[in-house]
């Protein structure tokens, strides 16, 4: 039982870019997908969310194939991703950025609420809980986008550029923040990542993305170990 | 004082349909030009129960206005909803609306006629003393109801979780259906209630000039104006916008004579689509990058 990404295709209009990607994240697990600008990172997102169809291939989540279903439904299901850029409803408060979460989970909200534990730790989203959220600062506005997500109660969240435009302390809560997630949710999470040093030290597994194809992939220690890694993505000479 | 509260309450006429154009619009980014039919489609719906004897006043207005809110709901999903597939600058919903409105107006002059049938199952007799003005009763429930309703829709969207989720919808579409909410229910229901509320304005208008498949068009280029002037993006807008267009053309009329009176209208229109094109109470639409 997992989320299962199979030969995806997809693209814009008369734009394919991704070209036959096949990606796996089993429960619990932290899978990472590195790529630099333009390798089609977001597009493989959007793609199992739905919000961009397919044109060949398939998604199946815990064996059941999604491929056809609308974006919300995969969402009632447990599918959740926080998309690039964060995407708060600007003109709501936290609070309600984070109600609007909760309604995804609908009946599988049971046992303990996760959210609680991610405000305890990282209390400063709970201090601007009545705050309008285009008001926070990026490194806040992402620590929303990823409690509310936590709060729809996801069995997969795919995470694009968490750390997008943050300072590197800022991008380092994220990532405390991420662990935390996975810890106390047991989700299966997809971290995509340009910042590829930090996203194959916190992943168990990791795919490289070129081009709209996955040119790499295997443990993410020892990706992050290869040469040919480290000299596209890690800067090392 | 008297073209001030004529001007008000026809305002407030004006803005229980210019209500219905805000409530598509911040949900689905769409108008539905055929609005002025189903303030028809109302006054008939009701008109044909009319002889009921055993069905109590409201029974008769409920059917009418659930029959143009059910009537816009399937519109949306199979005339508006697949004509907005291809992005932000897709506008074949405006083609597919006026295409509705000359069809269901074809329909009417069919089925119906196209002379005013007598309709008085909502017709409140006499008139009332207002600052010395009288008003017609009839037009002054169809104020009253405009800013009841106004204020029950503000209400509801402040405070309610569908509240929420229409407030959602109108800021980000996409990201809502992320939240596990389906953009074509949303959709569907807010069509549904406001054709809903352009069929209640015909039952309540019928009463004066009788039911006929071209009664809307007088109120229809007043409401878009009306909706401009207070912005499409504002459930407040069509009350502000109501007042000042409403007494704007009526002062205006009694001035210097009815023609007057629609230009004075048409310039306000003018004025604020130069000046605030948003409308008095509408926000900037947001780059998106
Ligand atoms: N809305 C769009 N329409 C057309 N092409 C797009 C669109 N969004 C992205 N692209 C193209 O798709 C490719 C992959 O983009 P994207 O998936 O956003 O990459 P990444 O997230 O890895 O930076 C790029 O070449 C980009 O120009
Ligand atoms: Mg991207």
């Amino acid at each position: 039982m997992s989320l299962v990404v199979e030969k995806a295709e997809s693209g814009y209009d008369r734009n394919p870019i991704l070209t036959g990607v096949s990606v796996r994240v089993d429960p619990g697990e932290l899978v990472a997908v590195v790529g630099s600008n333009g390798a089609g990172k977001t597009t493989l997102v959007r793609t199992i969310v739905g919000q961009l169809a397919l044109r060949s291939g398939s998604v199946t989540l815990e064996g059941a194939d999604v491929s056809s279903l609308a974006t919300h439904k995969r969402a009632k299901q447990g599918l959740m991703m926080v998309p690039e850029g964060r995407k708060l409803f600007p003109r709501l408060t936290v609070g309600e950025n984070i109600a609007l979460g909760r309604r995804a989970a609908g009946k599988r909200a049971t046992g303990e609420d996760p959210v609680e534990a991610l405000l305890e730790a990282f209390p400063v989203v709970k201090e601007r809980w009545g705050q309008q959220a285009s008001l926070l600062s990026g490194g806040e506005q992402q620590m929303v986008a990823l409690t509310r997500a936590v709060a729809a109660r996801p069995s997969y969240l795919l995470l694009d550029e968490p750390s997008l435009g943050l300072s590197p302390l800022k991008t380092l809560d994220v990532f405390r923040l991420i662990e935390l997630i996975r810890e106390r949710t047991g989700a299966g999470v997809l971290l995509v990542e340009q910042m590829a040093d930090q996203a194959l030290a916190a992943a168990d597994r990791a795919y490289v993305l070129e081009h709209g194809r996955i040119s790499m992939e295997g443990d993410a220690a020892e990706l992050r170990a290869s040469d040919e890694v480290r000299r596209a993505y890690l800067g090392a000479a | 004082m008297e073209p001030v509260i004529i001007g008000l309450v026809l305002g407030g006429m004006y803005a229980l349909l210019a209500q219905s154009f805000v409530l598509t619009f911040v949900t689905t980014r769409t108008l539905n030009f055929a609005v002025g039919e189903f303030v028809a489609v109302g006054a008939f719906a009701t008109l044909a129960v009319a002889s009921w004897g055993w069905l109590p006043t409201v029974g008769k207005i409920a059917i009418g206005v659930l029959a143009a809110a059910l009537l816009g709901a399937l519109v949306y999903r199979f005339l508006v909803l697949p004509f907005t597939t291809q992005g932000e600058h897709d506008v074949r919903w405006l083609l597919s609306t006026v295409a509705v409105s000359f069809v269901l107006l074809n329909l009417m002059n069919n089925v119906e006629g196209p002379s005013p049938q007598r309709s008085e199952t909502a017709k409140l007799d006499g008139a009332v003393d207002l600052l010395g003005v009288g008003v017609s009763k009839q037009q002054l429930l169809l104020a009253a109801l405009a800013l009841v309703i106004s204020l029950g829709l503000i209400a509801v969207t402040q405070r309610t979780s569908i509240g929420l989720v229409m407030r959602a919808v109108s800021q980000d579409p996409d990201t809502t259906s992320l939240m596990g909410v389906s953009p074509r229910v949303v959709g569907m229901g807010s069509y549904a209630v406001a054709m809903g509320l352009a069929g209640l304005a015909g039952i309540l208008y019928a009463a004066n000039v009788g039911a006929s498949p071209v009664m809307g068009e007088p109120l229809l280029v007043a409401s878009i104006a009306v909706a401009i002037v207070g912005g499409l993006g504002s459930l407040w807008g069509p009350l502000v916008g109501g007042a000042l267009y409403g007494v704007l053309s009526q002062v205006a009329s009694y001035q210097w004579g009815a023609v007057w009176g629609e230009t004075a209208g048409l310039l306000l229109v003018i004025a604020v689509l130069v000046w605030k094109p948003e409308g008095l109470l509408g926000r900037r639409a947001e780059v998106k990058l």
